[in-house]
């Protein structure tokens, strides 16, 4: 990978207004800006700005009043990273205990947990399922306002 | 985006985006001399301060972005000639209102070294 298609690839976190509207120029400037400096030093400084104008950008998406933010999507990854990430981690949890033929510590707790866990991803699997088969039409989250949610029942 | 800064700009007076910050200050004075492109904004700002400022992309598109929405910039609509120049450069001018905002930051800026000059502490060093 170049180092172009790096920055390319670094200039996705930024929002994607911010992305659509700026990150042809700003490739532009990194190919105007690269050769006049010293490839350490240029990915340096790139880093620093990045860590600072990407929250900076978002921030500002965030505020606007006109904001393009998919929220129901947000709301979609970050349960689906908190489902995934507890079955990973109870999963995990088992898998070595079993393999070092170790007690499970409070084996109660992470069996509930993985129990939930598991079922909000059979929930999040069957909502999506079901939207794509026409069942239901839905643009929200079954989260964030599941009372959005029309069923449209096939005779 | 265009919409959004006409509506802005009706609302506030150039008194109201004072005191800019160094980012925004160095853009408008190199856009003081007529339209450029960000490379050329930038290469002019690390010309004016010697070197010791030099805009990175996110800080100055960052800046161009709130610049553009507050209508104290413009981005002209015709691309450069692609046998000439690159066209995913925009060019950028200062508008009525920046020139107006740069006009009253300089005086603000003019005051207050003024106000330093005046100091005991500046005489001193003067009349060593």
């Amino acid at each position: 990978m170049t180092g172009q298609h790096l920055y390319s690839a670094l200039l996705f976190l930024y929002p994607k207004p911010f992305r659509t509207h700026f990150g042809p120029e700003m490739l532009r400037l990194y190919q105007d800006c690269y050769p006049e400096c010293n490839g350490v030093r240029f990915w340096i400084e790139t880093v620093r700005d990045l860590a600072t104008s990407i929250p900076r950008e978002w921030h500002h998406e965030f505020c606007r009043e006109d904001s393009s933010i998919d929220y129901t999507g947000l709301a979609d990854a970050v349960m689906c990273s908190i489902v995934v990430g507890t079955l990973l981690l109870g999963w995990g949890m088992l898998g070595a205990c079993v393999a070092l033929r170790m007690e499970v510590p409070k084996a109660g707790v992470l069996f509930e947990l993985v129990t939930i866990a598991t079922a909000v991803l059979v929930g999040i699997i069957a909502k999506y399922a079901a939207a794509r088969s026409g069942v239901i039409d839905t643009t929200c989250s079954p989260l964030i306002s599941y009372e959005r949610t029309t069923v449209r029942f096939s005779r | 985006m265009k919409k959004q800064a006409a509506s802005k700009t009706e609302q506030k007076t150039p008194e109201e985006f004072l005191p800019l910050t160094p980012a925004v200050f160095h853009i408008l004075v190199a856009l003081g001399d007529g339209e450029s492109h960000g490379y050329a904004i930038m290469q002019d700002v690390l010309a004016k301060t010697g070197g010791s400022v030099r805009l990175s992309a996110g800080t100055l598109y960052g800046a161009v972005s709130r610049l553009l929405e507050d209508g104290l910039i413009e981005e002209l609509e015709e691309r450069p000639d692609p046998e000439r120049d690159d066209t995913r450069r925009r060019y950028y001018r200062l508008s009525n209102l920046g020139g107006r905002v740069l006009h009253e930051e300089s005086n603000r800026l003019t005051e207050l070294v003024r106000t330093a000059r005046a100091t005991r502490a500046i005489r001193k060093l003067r009349t060593v």
